[in-house]
């Protein structure tokens, strides 16, 4: 305005002028003509300066407040028209002349803030009213959006073309996003007109239709094909989002749907017979069961409840594999089978489950759970490694064993009784290592450290010291040899000796059997030449571990038989007397009976039948009369006499078990001691728990025997129960 | 309470005791001459009162031989066995007593024993003694079934497991003895868990023996209620 020091008196010189009360009266016939012209669309013939200096000088005169109301009264007019002619619109007109009006109040709403601008300026800001533009909206949105004939049409008309959206028609998109954007603006600074007017009815309409829609889909459809819709729906509501709905619609439009599509069925599609969940793991539908993973991804407890499904349905195949008689009996298959399971479920979890963590844990669990329901897996895990390590492994590259020992050891890290397992493991280690039966000594390696990583260097420091007991026999050997020919007195046999170091090998105490001369001989020089070297040790022999070579002299042939000691010991016999009754080679070789009766079903056995027996019944009985098969025929030069399979027996399982029950009560009194020196005192739950956590590596002991060892410790006076409470003990050094 | 055993671990027993006494021997001469002249009436061996004199002696005092006074009696004379009291065992009793004769004995008794029915820790202190009384290993760490059935009658006879517990200890087989630890937690279990089981807890480490004796109380009493509710129905039709 003017910086000039006169203007003052211009100022007040006109401030007398005004005082007129004519003048705002003609000034505001300018104005109101002025907006008449905008109205109608024929601004370009006005003034804009004329028309700002008026309205300056009205407000400057403290005629504010009459422009104002008289400008709302007018718009307010025009507006009610405007509403008319909208209203009159056809319905395919309706939104278009809707948004016409819209558009042409909005220009004219400008313009008119523009001559208005020092009204907005002081006396809007002073008297806190809505600026000239705000009051335009207001009252667009009271006499044209609200007004009674259009207010639900438009709505219904939205709605309407939503819903032909959704059923595959082609809407004009651009108009519907005018319009919102148009309710987005009513709201003045909120969404409120739009939420109120519009989003509200959209999502209540959304739900029902797809309550609707849903119901339909399910009785028809299968679950992927249910999914596959399901997909298609929620994309189509997030592009219509995008294409006209404001973006905050977006996730609660999403919730709608999703309810209405997933959750409200999300068991009875897990549940759909024959094409449910369970079909789909059942036929590896990696593409269903990622969308179906994917879609409950996004509802609460949809997961949760998958995870369950899955988990218990995996506890059940597992369990029929694991409790089926068949199958167990040929412990190849049936470890094939669970190593199969394991290899299709890390397979669904990495493709369609993402590796998800819980997903992970709960299957994990489900494993543990049913391999642990048959107490002989750890004996089945170790038969199998130990098929792998004869046989199953020839002619298979390094890297691929690594493979095999590794799906093994994840099957291994579910047993909870990993002291079975180890003590199946020696047994049949040494078996593997004694009758060269193990193909390669870098897969029996690889293993060994594979469960040192796994349990730790106790666990394995055993079976290790069988690998140097080996080792050291070979060295042992290479002296003999050289101290026989130092001797100058060839033995008559050629004498193999495995040194094994007592505690190491599973040993048994059996008697032993009576040896024939010749070999007693050979094994005292072994003997004196061991002890020479190696003061102040004992050396027994395992005469049921070793295996021989025979030269058997049969009228037609002479072949070279490969027996177990005890079966050379019984041909030796036969040497002296054609004929011997069961009576008298158990007699004459001291051999425990058991041991015997199988040895001898192996020679008399119709493949390689090398004794015959003057009886055919099944058993053995101690009448029974054996003869030397002088009509023993073979192909081979060289026979191998198969020892009959030895399964474990019942008793011997119990002996087993026994010993590991054995082995267990000394670990956990152990464990326990060592805890309480630590601790010095603890009470009984805690130190039940800590007992558990610290022995879990190797079994999961019964609390019951854990507070059994207490006693037994209190009544040896390790422990005692503290004078104050009966629940805590002190350690007794 | 008197109970025969072999000469030869008599002898050896009193013989131990003589030798100890003989030091003490000098200093308890003169002020329990009493007491002495008592002892002297009763003893059949050398320095030791054998299983017939302690019948004697409990018939003089008016006392049955399996009574709880003849316990606080061995109790306080700090008896190692049973069936014995040797000298300086029956010294020390009548001196702790303040006793010198029969009567006053029998008196000091009547009234301990019912002193004892209200004093708790000096009842638990009679009752940690009656384990090592009732042991017959030397160790005195464990008494067998037998003995400790009768002795539990004895000194627990209104205990609120009491006749279960004799009864389970009878019929089960596992057991063949029971150690000093079952012996005493069984006493806080008397005092503590009610007789019908309902605050027994099982996580609060009570000895195996009592879990499974808890066990076999509930189970019975099931079997109990099934076999009454059998019944009443049969008594319908």
């Amino acid at each position: 305005m003017a910086t000039k020091p006169g203007t003052g008196r211009i100022l007040l010189k006109i401030n007398h002028s005004t005082q007129d009360p004519e003048f705002s009266r003609r000034t505001w016939k300018l104005i109101k003509s002025a907006i008449r012209e905008i109205h109608l669309q024929n601004a370009s013939c006005l003034s804009f300066e004329e028309l700002y200096r008026n309205a300056y000088n009205m407000v400057l005169h403290k005629h504010g407040e009459i422009l104002y109301n008289k400008l709302k009264k007018m718009v307010d007019k025009h507006l009610k028209v405007v509403a008319q002619k909208v209203s009159s619109a056809v319905d395919e007109y309706f939104l278009s002349e809707l948004n016409k009006s819209w558009i042409d109040h909005k220009t004219s709403m400008l313009m008119i803030r523009d001559i208005l601008m020092y009204m907005d300026r002081t006396y809007v800001e002073q008297n806190k009213v809505h600026s000239v533009f705000e009051l335009g909206l207001i009252l667009f949105r009271d006499n044209v959006v609200h007004a009674p004939q259009i207010k639900d049409r438009l709505l219904k008309t939205l709605l309407s073309l939503v819903q032909k959206e959704r059923a595959g028609e082609v809407i004009d998109r651009i108009l519907i996003k005018n319009i919102t954007q148009m309710l987005i603006d009513l709201g003045v600074n909120s969404k409120n007109v739009y939420i109120e007017d519009f989003e509200k009815p959209l999502l209540l309409t959304t739900a029902s239709y797809y309550q609707g829609e849903s119901q339909a889909f399910i009785t028809t459809c299968s679950c992927p094909d249910y999914m596959k819709k399901v997909e298609i729906c929620l994309k189509e509501e997030l592009e219509r989002v995008s294409h006209y709905l404001d973006n905050s619609t977006e996730s609660k439009l999403r919730e709608v749907c999703e309810k209405q599509l997933i959750s409200n069925h999300m068991r009875t599609l897990i549940d759909m017979e024959n094409s449910g969940l369970i079909s789909m793991l059942k036929e590896d539908k990696i593409e269903d069961l990622k969308r179906m993973y994917n879609l409950f991804n996004r509802v609460s407890d949809g997961l949760n409840l998958m995870k369950e499904v899955i988990s218990t349905y995996v506890k059940e195949i597992g369990k029929e594999i694991v409790m089926d008689e068949e199958k167990t009996k040929e412990q190849g298959t049936f470890f094939q089978s669970l190593l199969d399971l394991k290899d299709k479920y890390d397979h669904l979890l990495q493709f369609a489950f993402y590796n998800d963590k819980q997903f992970i844990h709960s299957i994990h669990q489900a494993f543990e759970h049913f391999i642990n329901l048959n107490p002989k897996s750890p004996e089945y895990i170790s038969l199998f490694i130990d098929e792998k390590l004869k046989k199953g492994l020839k002619g298979v590259s390094e890297e691929e064993v690594d493979i095999i020992l590794d799906k093994i050891l994840m099957l291994f890290r579910f047993i909870q009784e990993k002291d079975v397992f180890e003590k199946y493991y020696k047994q049949h280690l040494a078996k593997r290592l004694l009758l060269g039966r193990s193909v390669s000594d870098d897969a029996e390696r690889n293993m060994i450290s594979k469960l040192k990583t796994e349990c730790g260097y106790q666990f394995t420091c055993k079976l290790e010291g069988m690998f140097t007991d080996m080792r050291l026999s070979v060295d042992t050997m290479t002296g003999f040899k050289e101290y026989i020919q130092k001797l100058q007195k060839p033995l008559p046999i050629d004498l193999n000796v495995h040194v094994l170091t007592t505690g190491f090998w599973p040993t048994q105490n059996t008697s032993n059997c009576i040896l024939p001369r010749d070999i007693l001989l050979c094994c005292e020089t072994f003997k004196s030449y061991y002890l020479s070297n190696h003061i102040g040790r004992l050396l027994l022999w395992q005469t049921n571990m070793g295996t021989s070579e025979v030269k058997a002299n049969f009228p037609s042939k002479t072949h070279e038989l490969q027996v177990s000691s005890y079966q050379m010991v019984i041909l030796l016999l036969f040497n002296d007397s054609p004929k011997l009754t069961f009576k008298e080679i158990s007699d004459q070789t001291g051999i425990p009976l058991v041991d015997l009766k199988r040895n001898l079903q192996a020679l008399i056995n119709p493949k390689n039948k090398i004794l015959d027996r003057e009886s055919t019944n099944k058993t053995i009985e101690d009448s029974d009369v054996f003869n030397f098969n002088t009509k023993f025929k073979s192909k081979l030069y060289r026979v191998k006499v198969m020892a009959v399979v030895q399964k474990e027996t019942p008793v011997e399982a119990q002996e087993t078990r026994e010993k590991v029950e054995e082995d267990r009560k000394h670990q956990i009194e152990a464990s326990i001691v060592r805890i309480m020196k630590a601790r010095k005192t603890m009470d009984h739950s805690n130190l039940v728990s800590e007992v558990l956590k610290q022995l879990q590596s190797r079994f999961v002991p019964n609390p019951i025997i854990v507070k059994k060892r207490i006693e037994s410790l209190i009544e040896r006076e390790y422990l005692e129960r503290s004078k104050q409470d009966r629940k805590i003990y002190n350690y007794l050094a | 309470m008197a109970r025969s055993k072999s000469s030869t671990n008599t002898t050896t027993t009193s013989r131990k005791r003589k030798n100890i006494e003989d030091k003490e021997e000098p200093s308890l001469k003169k002020p329990f001459t009493q007491a002495e002249s008592l002892f002297n009436n009763y003893k059949d061996e050398v320095e030791c009162i054998g299983p017939d004199g302690v019948v004697n002696f409990c018939k003089d005092l008016g006392f049955d031989c399996d009574s709880i006074h003849i316990l606080i009696l061995a109790w306080k004379m700090g008896a190692s066995k049973q069936g014995y009291f040797t000298k300086g065992e029956f010294l020390k009793g009548f001196e702790s007593l303040g006793c010198y004769d029969l009567t006053t004995l029998k008196q000091q008794l009547l009234s301990l024993s019912d002193k004892l029915k209200n004093d708790s820790p000096k009842f638990s202190e009679l009752y940690k003694f009656s384990f090592a009384f009732a042991s017959e290993v030397d160790s005195k760490k464990s008494i067998d079934i037998q003995a400790a059935s009768s002795m539990l009658q004895l000194i627990l006879p209104d205990g609120p497991h009491t006749v279960n517990f004799v009864e389970f200890l009878r019929t089960q087989q596992q057991y063949k003895s029971i150690n000093r630890d079952q012996w005493l937690c069984f006493l806080e279990f008397s005092k503590t868990v009610k007789s019908d089981l309902s605050n027994y807890d099982e996580s609060e480490a009570w000895p195996l023996l009592i879990d499974e004796f808890v066990e076999h109380v509930k189970e019975s009493s099931i079997a109990v209620n099934k076999e009454f509710y059998t019944e009443k129905k049969d008594d319908r039709y």
